[in-house]
């Protein structure tokens, strides 16, 4: 079971309007904004860059698995390289859940976001 | 005698001097002001109050987005399911703390089984989060994931299945919930609207399992309905193969639901063959 994390006055202020933005219309996510794939805003990016097409992710994270929802796509990918993360409110079967998602990778493309994690940085090009 | 008849007594009416000792003067203003004071105060309780629990909903805790779910599910080989639910407004929990991680949900799914990530789903949502996708306000969602420890899944990544809303607008009617391998991709509709999909390949997982649930991420959030009005999730039917027909389920109406969470405070009660009701016992 996760706690509800403690913020300071400042923090409760931002996420207040985050979560006065969330009542009412479901926006679309900025390019890089980690909470497209349900994180919290303030989750550190370690480094982001664009890929068009998507399957251009391969030339600067070349130690990332295969993907085939990414090698079909023609748009571009923002990718945002992320840490460890504690796992969103994930939806998911009833197997356990894992504690939490090391090596994350938030990527969106035109059809949505999707987070990726146990991604090695192996060969990582920074752009 | 009570204190209000006491205070509309003639003489109360007829002026603080009308013939009363002053000490009873003095209890009487005391009570008068009391009064006074308790009223605005209720008053201004009344323009603040929280939030008042709806009727299969508690106040949220401090868990911050601990799953549950309470439904059926049926094993086989599935490549398709689907499942019409009501259209309800479903209950979240009351009195969200600033950061609040909690929602609830409809889901029809293929699934792996027995494992949390290898999923594809469609249903109805309500869930608030620190994040932009996602609303108080019901909308249509989707999930998919996988995991490359699975058998079949070596040497893809791993996807973590998080709520992502659909572009459909919902409309608050009964809908059709359909995953449904067709033509080389996973493809999830809403009705009769493919709402999304990924190709087949990305699905590396043996789909072993279909299911028909309730979820939360709050113990004050409802799964399904209320006591008095039950979600009623009817028309299930799967299909085995790729691009081919569907069949009803053939439910056990006097088996208990064997998915998730299927007692108190959460409920499911299959009711016929393709029938089945979820509930939150409040």
């Amino acid at each position: 079971m996760t706690q509800r994390p403690r913020f300071s006055l400042l923090g409760a202020a931002v996420a207040g309007l985050l979560v006065g933005s969330a009542a009412g219309a479901i926006a679309a996510p900025a390019p890089f904004d980690p909470s497209a794939c349900g994180l919290p805003a303030t989750t550190p990016v370690l480094a982001s860059f664009d890929a068009t097409p998507a399957k251009g992710i391969w030339n600067r994270l070349p130690a990332l698995a295969r993907s085939p929802e990414l090698e079909e796509v023609t748009g571009t990918a923002h990718v945002m390289i992320l840490g460890d993360v504690a796992p969103p409110a994930m939806v998911g079967g009833s197997g356990p859940r894992p504690a939490s998602l090391p090596n994350a990778v938030c990527v969106v493309i035109p059809s949505g976001p999707i987070l990726y994690y146990n991604v090695s940085r192996q060969g990582f090009v920074a752009p | 005698m009570s204190v209000l008849r006491w205070l509309r007594r003639p003489e109360a009416s007829r002026g603080p001097a009308a013939g009363m000792p002053a000490w009873r003067r003095a209890v009487r203003s005391q009570l008068v002001m009391t009064l006074i004071a308790v009223t605005a105060l209720a008053s201004v309780e009344a323009t603040f109050a929280p939030v008042v629990a709806a009727a299969d909903a508690i106040n949220c805790t401090s868990e911050g987005g601990v799953n549950r779910w309470s439904g059926h599910s049926i094993s086989g080989v599935f490549h398709g399911n689907s499942g019409t639910a009501e259209g309800q407004d479903l209950h979240q929990c009351n009195n969200p703390a600033f950061i609040e991680v909690n929602g609830t949900f409809y889901w029809t799914n293929v699934e792996h089984g027995g494992t949390f990530n290898d999923i594809v789903q469609v249903g109805m949502a309500k869930c608030r989060e620190p994040g932009v996708y996602c609303s108080s306000s019901m909308f249509y969602a989707r999930g998919w994931g996988r995991q490359h420890t699975t058998p079949g899944c070596s040497g893809l990544s791993d996807v973590a299945p998080t709520t992502i809303p659909v572009s459909l607008a919902w409309n608050g009617a009964s809908r059709d919930y359909k995953v449904y391998h067709l033509n080389n991709r996973w493809r999830m509709f809403v009705g009769l609207t493919e709402v999304y999909s990924v190709p087949e390949a990305s699905i590396c997982w043996y789909p072993g399992v279909a299911s028909w649930f309730g979820e939360s991420w709050d113990i004050g959030d409802a799964i399904g309905g209320s006591v008095g009005n039950h979600l009623r999730v009817t028309e299930t039917n799967t299909t085995s193969c790729e691009n081919c027909g569907f069949v009803y389920t053939n439910f056990n109406a006097s088996a208990a639901c064997n998915y998730g969470v299927v007692s108190g405070p959460y409920f499911c009660d299959l009711i016929d063959t393709r029938t089945l009701d979820i509930w939150t016992n409040r």
